[in-house]
Formats: C-alpha cells, sequence, structure tokens
C-alpha cells in the first residue's frame, strides 16, 4: 500500500488529523484552512472519505461526545496513518526535487537554446 | 427560488432541518445508517449552523444520494462472495460434465486405454455427478471460509439449497442397486416409492424456495442470478402441466434430463465466471487505487 497514491481530500484529512483528534464539521474546517480553500468538503464527501481511511485502517474513531444536543464522532490517526502520511510526503518531496531539477535545465540559456 | 438559497431563519426550522436530513440519509443504507447517522447528522447540522443556513443546499442533496447510492454498491459488492460463486459454479459444471465424458468414452473407445479414464469409466459416473453436485450446492449454501453463502444469512435458503442437491445423489445411489439383494417385497417397493417421490418433490420443493431466497439475498449478481429460478420454472412448469392435462399433452416433450443439465451448465458457467472475476478483481484492482 506504500506506493498507493492519496487523493487531495484524503491526504488533507490526513494531515488535519496529525494535529490531533478532531470531528466531522471541524474537520471541514480544517481541510479548507490549509489546502488554502482548494477544498471545500461537503459531509457526506468527507465522510466517504473518513470510510476508505478507516477501512485501510489510516484513521480510527475516537470516541462520540454530545455538544448542544448533537452528536460529535471524533476521529484520530493511526500509526499506520502517520506512517502513510510520511510516506505521502516523501513521494510529494521527491516530485518537487525532480520538477525543480526539471525545471532547472530548462531555466538555463544555453540549454534552451539547445532544446530548440 | 433557488435552491441553493438558504430560507429565513426561525425557531422551528432548526426540527424542520434536522428531519430534512433525516430524510435524506436515508439514501444510505439501513447497516451504515444503524452506526453513522446521528454523527452524520451532527456534521451536517454543524456545517449548517457555521454556514449561517436553515435550509439544505442543492449541492448538499446530490452529494448525499450520490454517498449514500456510492455505500449501497460498495455494500453489495462486499456481500458478494468471489471464492464460494467460483468454486461452487466449478463443482456444478464439473458436475454437468462428468455424464458427458462418460458418454463420450463409448463415442471414443481408444481413451479407454488412458488409465484415468479408465478408473472414471469404472466408477459410475452418475454417482460421481451428483456426489460432485452434493459438495457444490453445500459449498454455494454456507459459503467458503468466511464468504457469505448466496442464500445470505437464510437458514431456510440454506436448507433449500441441500434439499434441491441431495436427493439427486439418494436416487442415484438406489438404482445403483444395493437393494437388488433384498426380495421384492412391499418394504422394499415403498422405500423406493418414497425415495424417489421425495427426490422428484423435495429437489422440486428445495429448487423453488431456494431460487427465490437466492433472488433476494442479492450475493448473485446479473444474469447469473436468473439461473436458479429458470432451472426451478423449466423442472415446475412441466410437471404442473403434466399433472393437469396430461390426456391432452402427455405426449408434448417440454423436459427432458440433458436440458436441465445444460442449465445447470450455464448455471456452473456463470457462477464460476462470476466468482472468478470478482475474486480476479479483488486481487488485481485496475487502474491506481487512491485512499
Amino acid at each position: 500500500m506504500t506506493n498507493v497514491e492519496l487523493r487531495e481530500p484524503s491526504f488533507w484529512v490526513l494531515t488535519a488529523l496529525a494535529a490531533g483528534r478532531s470531528h466531522g464539521y471541524a474537520l471541514i474546517q480544517e481541510t479548507s484552512e490549509l489546502s488554502a480553500g482548494r477544498v471545500a468538503l461537503k459531509v457526506p464527501t468527507l465522510y466517504a472519505a473518513l470510510d476508505r481511511l478507516r477501512e485501510q485502517g489510516l484513521v480510527a474513531i475516537d470516541g462520540d461526545e454530545v455538544t448542544d444536543g448533537r452528536l460529535r464522532r471524533y476521529f484520530r490517526l493511526t500509526d499506520e496513518g502517520e506512517a502513510r502520511l510520511r510516506d505521502e510526503i516523501t513521494r510529494m518531496e521527491a516530485n518537487v526535487e525532480q520538477a525543480k531539477a526539471r525545471l532547472k535545465i530548462r531555466a538555463t540559456p544555453s540549454t534552451r537554446k539547445a532544446i530548440a | 427560488v433557488n435552491a441553493d438559497e438558504p430560507t429565513a431563519v426561525d425557531a422551528a426550522s432548526e426540527s424542520s432541518l434536522t428531519a430534512e436530513y433525516r430524510r435524506l440519509l436515508r439514501w444510505y443504507p439501513k447497516q451504515w445508517r444503524q452506526a453513522n447517522e446521528q454523527a452524520m447528522l451532527g456534521a451536517l447540522l454543524d456545517q449548517a449552523e457555521g454556514e449561517g443556513r436553515e435550509a439544505s443546499l442543492r449541492a448538499e442533496r446530490t452529494a448525499i444520494a450520490k454517498a449514500g447510492l456510492a455505500q449501497r454498491a460498495g455494500l453489495r459488492a462486499h456481500t458478494t462472495s468471489p471464492l464460494t460463486l467460483a468454486l461452487g459454479g466449478a463443482g456444478i459444471l464439473l458436475a454437468s460434465i462428468v455424464p458427458f465424458v462418460d458418454r463420450a468414452l463409448f463415442i471414443f473407445p481408444a481413451v479407454q486405454d488412458l488409465n484415468w479414464f479408465n478408473r472414471l469409466e469404472q466408477s459410475d459416473s452418475q454417482e460421481l455427478s451428483a456426489g460432485i453436485l452434493v459438495v457444490a450446492f453445500a459449498l454455494l449454501a454456507f459459503g467458503f471460509r468466511a464468504e457469505r453463502g448466496i442464500a445470505g444469512r437464510s437458514v431456510i435458503g440454506k436448507a433449500a439449497l441441500i434439499l434441491f442437491a441431495a436427493p439427486n445423489l439418494l436416487v442415484v445411489i438406489l438404482d445403483s442397486g444395493p437393494m437388488d439383494t433384498l426380495p421384492i417385497d412391499h418394504a422394499r417397493l415403498a422405500v423406493e416409492t418414497a425415495a424417489y417421490v421425495a427426490a422428484t418433490y423435495g429437489g422440486l420443493a428445495g429448487l423453488l424456495v431456494a431460487a427465490l431466497i437466492v433472488l433476494r439475498a442479492q450475493v448473485v449478481r446479473g444474469v447469473a442470478r436468473f439461473g436458479l429460478p429458470l432451472l426451478a420454472l423449466m423442472t415446475a412448469l412441466p410437471l404442473a402441466i403434466g399433472h393437469v392435462h396430461s390426456q391432452v399433452i402427455g405426449h408434448i416433450v417440454f423436459w427432458d434430463y440433458s436440458a436441465g443439465i445444460v442449465v445447470l451448465l450455464a448455471i456452473g458457467v456463470l457462477f464460476l465466471v462470476q466468482g472468478a472475476s470478482a475474486a480476479l478483481r479483488n486481487r488485481y484492482p485496475i487502474g491506481i487505487n487512491r485512499a
């Protein structure tokens, strides 16, 4: 499973949970903030992502709490989830390094001429 | 009126919004709702409150419907039993082919020189076929390892599948002559008659019940799920017509055993293909498996 690509919402959900346990709506707000507004999750989409991540053992339910008569279900990152997030970061960093290296080649006028 | 626009806020609206979300959550399967409805409802209400809304958004309703249907599809996919279907289908297929192999030995006598075929020929292929069929239907009824059987959780369905397959074995055992040494008396005739009646009507009753329960259980899907009902219809119809109008159309051949074997063979192929393709899909998912 280590080379499996994470979707952006799943990546941000894992990232949000890396800081500590959180519940549904708080996760929606956090993922939106962390992604600079690119990921605007709806509750059904968030729960579908959480179901998938739970099936893969990356997140776990961390208890239910009732606040103002509403049930809030808390989720936490598992050890496997943390390892998966670290793998994903390593993969993304490697991608960034490759892209930067290619752009450096393109940026040199002599190489640009050679390519042309 | 834009359905995405929130309506005016009033004191009673929260409960109506709660009721609306509850209605929308019915898109999800019951099993999922029992575990998650309250938590998801809380999150939906939190989000509506955070955005200052007192009504659901159209995009939200669409997302709930899509996610709910996906859950239902996923649940169905999860309950299919690939190895049970593949092995059960292979068993039915083998049971259907064995009698043909037996016949083929008469057409190709040279084949009888081969040891394996000789052994098969020496053993009674009908008994072998009926035995394999019982094993295949037991497997389909109870499921392979932790998989669910094709009748789902229904105990009656499981019993019906066995009831359909087992009498065939009883009949071929009786046909093979274990009672031949006994004198032909009333007791022997009564036992044999009871066995044949049980095999014909018990097997048919088992098939009819099993066909309905398997259809409802949705473990078998696609064309394959109509296999047992078709077999039941093909078996029941001539019997029913035969009883009602035997004097008029008794001579019309609706059914013979080769037709039954062909349908059974087709069921075996369909189960095998469905089970094997599902097992392969599970083992080698197509495309990138994304979390």
